[in-house]
């Protein structure tokens, strides 16, 4: 077992694992969560006992999207295949979100994050702003652009 | 936030893609194994799902070939309906051995049907409808797992390739392969299939 400060890694992955890869996977696919948390975690409970690190949550999150950033540049092909799930399969589609989600694989990583943040976690601008260390500005036009592009998937 | 139509698009949006997202125990190597190890180290199952996902790869190859799937089907004999010939048939098959063959049929009076099943690396369950030129095939597969399927017209022109939802014209009469596979550690799933 290992413990790093007053954290074990299996009490962080107890805890965090599952809200993480749900994060993880809107960000860079289901394929790459697993790995993105593993080292989010993982580089969690090495920083555990720096005194810098205060919101133990914030952290992981952050580093996850550190993380997708970085797969993002390296697999930027597979990571949209990944994500859109669903291809032109034909000229119309039967329900607005299949645009939204192939929509949804286009947008930045903080884009995506923000994203999640708000419509899956229902966290206030503020809130996201906390737990990505964004200035609540960025946050909100951030938001914004991605609402606007999101909204011509569904034109 | 609102309720309006995009709020609602991004949430189901959301939904679908957190729905492929692994569980926590899916992974077979625990965090502190890695750390024991040191460094960064790409858990075990990242690479068992990669040498699946190229067997799998060559086990779609294997059974793509219409002609043994089109001699292999057992049909039905009585439409049940005017709008849609009804022979759904159903096989889970592991190449190069083919699994057995079971028969779903659309209720009388009905134009769609679900399905539960299971699959799992290196196999592929395929669903054969019979359909006419001209109608339309929507296909959903629900699941928690990394599980997309193939549409194959009937002279093997794919018509969507690893989808989990999708929708397409029918070029033609005769029978639609439908390929369920799985590019992870395989699970269940539910496909619906519609016609009209």
């Amino acid at each position: 077992m290992g413990f790093v400060g007053e954290v074990s890694i299996d009490d962080l992955w107890r805890t965090h694992a599952d809200e993480l890869l749900r994060f993880a996977t809107v960000l860079a696919g289901p394929h790459d969560a697993y790995d993105i948390v593993a080292d989010a975690v993982l580089g969690a409970a090495a920083a555990a006992s720096e005194p810098t690190v205060t919101n133990r949550r914030a952290y992981l999150f952050r580093a996850v999207a550190n993380r997708a950033y970085d797969e993002h540049r390296s697999r930027k092909r597979r990571w949209r295949r990944d994500l859109a799930a669903v291809g032109p399969a034909t000229t119309e589609q039967p329900d607005d979100h299949i645009d939204v989600r192939r929509a949804v694989a286009h947008l930045t990583v903080q884009q995506r994050a923000v994203v999640y943040l708000a419509y899956w976690e229902d966290l206030p601008e503020r809130a996201i702003a906390e737990l990505l260390e964004l200035s609540p500005g960025t946050v909100h036009r951030t938001l914004e652009r991605a609402r606007d592009t999101l909204r011509k998937a569904l034109r | 936030m609102s309720n309006d139509p995009l709020d609602r698009a991004i949430r189901n949006a959301l939904r679908d893609i957190v729905a492929a997202a692994p569980g926590r125990d899916d992974v077979p190597v625990r965090p502190d194994h890695l750390r024991a190890e040191g460094g960064r180290h790409r858990p075990l199952v990242a690479v068992a799902a990669g040498l699946v996902a190229a067997a799998g790869i060559v086990a779609v190859v294997a059974v793509t070939t219409r002609s043994t799937i089109t001699t292999d089907i057992a049909r039905s004999s009585t439409p049940t309906t005017a709008a849609t010939t009804t022979t759904v048939a159903v096989t889970s098959t592991a190449a190069p051995t083919p699994g057995p063959l079971q028969r779903v049929e659309f209720r009388s009076g009905t134009s769609n049907a679900s399905v539960s099943g299971e699959v799992v690396p290196g196999m592929t369950d395929r669903y054969v409808l019979e359909a006419s030129a001209e109608q339309r095939m929507i296909v959903n597969v629900d699941t928690a797992s990394e599980i997309t399927f193939s549409i194959f017209a009937p002279d093997g022109t794919a018509l969507a390739e690893d989808e989990v939802l999708a929708a397409v014209d029918l070029p033609a009469d005769g029978d639609y392969v439908v390929e369920v596979t799985t590019t992870g550690a395989g699970g269940e799933y539910e496909i619906d299939f519609l016609i009209n």
